[in-house]
């Protein structure tokens, strides 16, 4: 620190002064000029723009302050931050202070001011140095809060979701009682009940006709076999057929035969004899029928094989405990 | 079955479209393979329509076309599109005759029944432009005059899509001018041996002429004919309706993916595509096999695909293939 003592001239102090002589490059010290003098003056500070001398650079400033003293003198000063962006000694020439009175007018000067301003030491040995990072701080609750925050809402949101995809998936209603899902055989077969009252082949809307029969059986593929056939062509559905199990091939064939003739209809403006159309609702009918029947009697199997594997199972169990205790009582 | 209309039309078509085996019987002579670029040739060929081609170089492209050509004793004219090329060099232009002592008309190559464009991305936009604008227009002027192009007038432009440094992608206004966009890949390992077979004993069997081109004018106008109902119809506007707003068909994961959808020229070509595919498959009326078999064709040009489906590696196959399985078939 290298304060530049100042000349007393009628009870008047006055001094520039820096935080210290020495700096290393670009570091930022102050510079104040002060004065003390008796209440009542006009104390005018040179005006200093943006370079203090060649090489020293004003950052910030002027500040001004002034300070009642003990012994009833004002202590008025201006301060500047300032650095150098260059190695080496700088003279900080005299700073003109002037005091304004009434009767005159009087001119300060501070004594010159030295600043060094060193530079670091490069060791070209070493090498280049990529620029040092700000130390990390370590965290505080307050900083984590607002994530912690976040994350317990993104994880609520998400079960959320899940929850009501679950909710819904298993056909439940939210509130009260779960409403059972009619199955496809009663849809089809109601479906088909209801076609045959609309009479409407006899009406002449043969095509209606075929269009809602052909869309009962592929509603109840869909329901019943899960064969996509509502976004299938006829070709398509048959050959889905083909695979499924529980359609065997006369069957098939005679879908077959009812798409072929509902496709003429619904492309090809056909318009088939009366038997025909009568033919093809039984064998609708015939299908649902059937194909019902032939899952329900798998099911039934199905069950009975379960059925039977437990108690084969129980009785296994039972005789093993039964042999143990033989076995204990010897 | 009473089928008046369509049962006459049917037979009709039964006779009109007896050259379509002799064609595919001539072209198979001669092209080993590629059966889906046949039929993408037959179909631009029979509904006036033209072809956008992508394939590596190899694929029998040129020789399919000019085989057709041939069958059918029509011009045939190859264009190799070059970044020089001008489109002078396409529609041809007006050179002074010295013996004349007048200007006269000299044709360019598209002055033929059957132009290959080859490479048509390799050609600058005005090039591009003026081939495009002569195949919309069917006609071309050169100087004061409009000279009608040759009917039938069949243009099918190839795009390689392995090299695209230095090249001139079509706009969309411009690729939707193309009836079908057919991809054709490598050929199976049976075929690529009888082509190499074929090579290496220089018995390149060679095809018949069979029919004029007065014949294909002729089929066109029973092409027109063939029916489409109504049904049909709302199946072609849902499926292209679903490439503009796929949320309203449950397609909601596309509405991102999908920059722009199908024009209604796409639903124009695809009815047009489906007639012909029916006559090649020698049937009067349309069914939604038909429509499906060409959808791809005719619309995977037509969906522009957003930056967020390249980045998801989405091609414009993969949605219209969805849609094909989400939109009701008739």
């Amino acid at each position: 620190m290298s304060g530049i003592g100042g000349l007393k001239a009628q009870s008047r102090e006055y001094a520039a002064e820096l935080d210290t002589n020495y700096i290393m490059i670009g570091d930022q010290i102050n510079f104040r000029m002060k004065v003390k003098a008796e209440p009542g003056l006009k104390i005018v500070f040179p005006q200093l723009k943006d370079t203090l001398t060649k090489g020293v650079e004003i950052i910030s400033g002027p500040v001004r302050d002034s300070i009642k003293e003990s012994d009833g003198r004002m202590l008025v000063q201006e301060s500047y931050v300032i650095t150098s962006f260059d190695s080496g000694v700088f003279m900080i020439p005299p700073m003109p202070i002037e005091i304004q009175q009434e009767s005159y007018n009087n001119t300060l000067r501070t004594d010159p001011l030295e600043l060094i301003v060193n530079t670091f030491v490069v060791d070209p040995q070493k090498g280049n140095f990529d620029i040092v990072m700000p130390l990390a701080a370590p965290w505080t609750f307050a900083e984590i809060l607002p994530y912690l925050l976040w994350t317990l809402l993104v994880v609520v949101v998400i079960l959320l979701v899940i929850w009501i995809i679950k909710f819904r998936k298993s056909r439940k209603t939210l509130f009260g009682h779960e409403k059972p899902a009619i199955p496809p055989y009663v849809l089809a077969m109601k479906a088909l009940e209801e076609i045959k009252k609309e009479k409407l082949w006899q009406s002449g809307k043969t095509k209606e006709y075929y269009t809602q029969l052909t869309d009962i059986i592929r509603n109840y593929l869909d329901g019943e076999l899960g064969i996509s056939a509502m976004e299938q062509t006829s070709f398509e559905t048959l050959k889905a057929l083909e695979k499924c199990e529980q359609v065997n091939a006369k069957q098939r064939d005679k879908l077959a035969d009812m798409f072929e003739t509902a496709d003429f209809v619904k492309f090809a403006k056909a318009e088939p004899l009366q038997d025909e159309n009568v033919r093809n609702l039984d064998i609708a009918y015939d299908f649902v029928q059937e194909t019902n029947d032939t899952i329900r009697e798998a099911n039934e199997k199905e069950r009975l094989e379960q059925e039977l594997r437990e108690q084969q199972e129980r009785e296994a169990a039972e005789a093993t405990k039964q042999e143990g205790e033989k076995n204990h009582e010897i | 079955m009473n089928t008046v209309d369509i049962k006459a039309l049917n037979e009709r078509i039964q006779q009109e479209s007896s050259f379509v085996d002799m064609i595919n019987m001539e072209m198979n002579k001669v092209i080993v393979g590629q059966k889906h670029l046949v039929e993408g040739l037959m179909i631009g060929m029979l509904s006036n329509g033209h072809i956008l081609l992508e394939g590596v170089p190899g694929l029998a492209k040129t020789l399919a076309i000019n085989t057709l050509a041939h069958i059918i004793n029509a011009k045939f004219s190859r264009i190799q599109f070059t970044p020089d090329l001008l489109p002078a060099d396409v529609v041809g232009t007006m050179i002074y005759s010295q013996k004349k002592e007048e200007f006269v008309v000299k044709k360019g190559p598209i002055f033929a029944n059957f132009i290959l464009a080859d490479e048509i991305n390799r050609a600058p936009a005005k090039v591009q432009s003026a081939l495009l604008e002569a195949m919309q227009e069917r006609q071309v002027t050169i100087g004061d005059m409009t000279y009608k192009l040759d009917e039938p007038f069949l243009v099918m432009a190839t795009q390689n899509p392995i090299e695209q440094e230095g090249t001139y992608p079509l706009p969309e206004a411009q690729v939707d001018r193309f009836m079908l966009k057919v991809v054709i890949d490598y050929p199976k390992k049976d075929e690529e041996k009888l082509i190499v077979r074929q090579n290496l004993e220089k018995t390149f069997p060679v095809s018949n002429t069979i029919l004029q081109p007065e014949d294909i004018l002729r089929a066109r106008e029973v092409v027109k004919e063939v029916y489409l109902d109504e049904k049909i119809e709302k199946y072609i506007v849902d499926i292209v309706f679903a490439t503009r707003y796929p949320q309203e068909h449950g397609l909601e994961k596309f509405v991102s993916m999908i920059a722009y959808g199908a024009s209604p020229r796409a639903s124009i070509s695809l009815a047009k595509a489906a007639q012909a595919y029916a006559f090649i498959k020698r049937r009067g009326y349309v069914i939604p096999e038909d429509v499906r078999a060409v959808c791809h064709d005719v619309l995977r040009h037509r969906i522009g695909l957003s930056y967020e489906a390249e980045a998801n590696n989405l091609t414009s196959e993969d949605i219209i293939s969805e849609i094909l399985n989400t939109v009701e078939v008739p």
